[in-house]
């Protein structure tokens, strides 16, 4: 082998961002917008938050807001969650999770165009490793 | 036969490891993944100061 490296996943790429989504639970209940649009409260109040990609409060918990994903002038998008969800389970955990699927969908991804071999696997732990092999053809 | 190998962890962390690149090829091979986010630390094997032709002529 030639190098390791480690890597910080950011969240770059909005195909990637809504499968990764999907692996946690919310297929198809993701709305996307070209221009950010308004997040809603609990109590159905709108809210100044904007996001591309928002996740309604109905989705999300009894009590909870909307999720949103807004995408900045550098090219990440960044998660918009209240105080309340941050502590009823979509803190720092849900985000790291949700990272790590970004990460397996958007190498899968890279990995299908050039043409490798995928193997995935879950390891002890919650790890996932993703083995590339030889290029088909 | 080269393989690479990635690893995600729970907290938004992912390593990347090359397996069985001679020299540089693996920066190549593997860049498109680094690209996934921002690399932290990076350390090259032995393997990489090692040319295909070098390679070639031990073998041979």
């Amino acid at each position: 082998m030639s190098h390791y490296s480690e890597v910080e996943i950011e969240l770059r790429d909005r195909a990637a961002l809504l499968a990764a989504l999907g692996r946690l639970g919310f297929a198809g209940k993701v709305e996307v917008h070209d221009t950010p649009q308004n997040l809603y409260g609990y109590e159905g109040d709108r809210r100044a938050q904007t996001a591309h990609l928002i996740i309604r409060r109905q989705n999300v918990g009894m009590a909870s807001n909307d999720l949103g994903f807004i995408r900045g002038a550098d090219g990440n998008y960044r998660a918009i969650i209240s105080d309340f969800d941050g502590r009823h389970g979509y803190g720092a955990a849900w985000t790291g999770k949700l990272k790590q699927a970004y990460g397996v969908e958007k190498a899968r991804a890279e990995a299908k165009k050039r043409g490798y071999r995928i193997k995935e696997e879950t390891l002890p732990g919650g790890r996932v490793r993703l083995t590339l092999s030889g290029r088909a053809g | 036969m080269a393989d690479i190998i990635l690893e995600f962890g729970a907290d938004g962390e992912m390593t990347t490891e090359g397996r069985g690149f001679k020299g540089k090829a693996c920066d190549k091979a593997l860049k498109v993944f680094e690209d996934i986010g921002k690399v932290k630390t990076r350390k090259n094997k032995r393997e990489y100061y090692e040319t295909e032709t070098a390679t070639q002529k031990t073998r041979g």
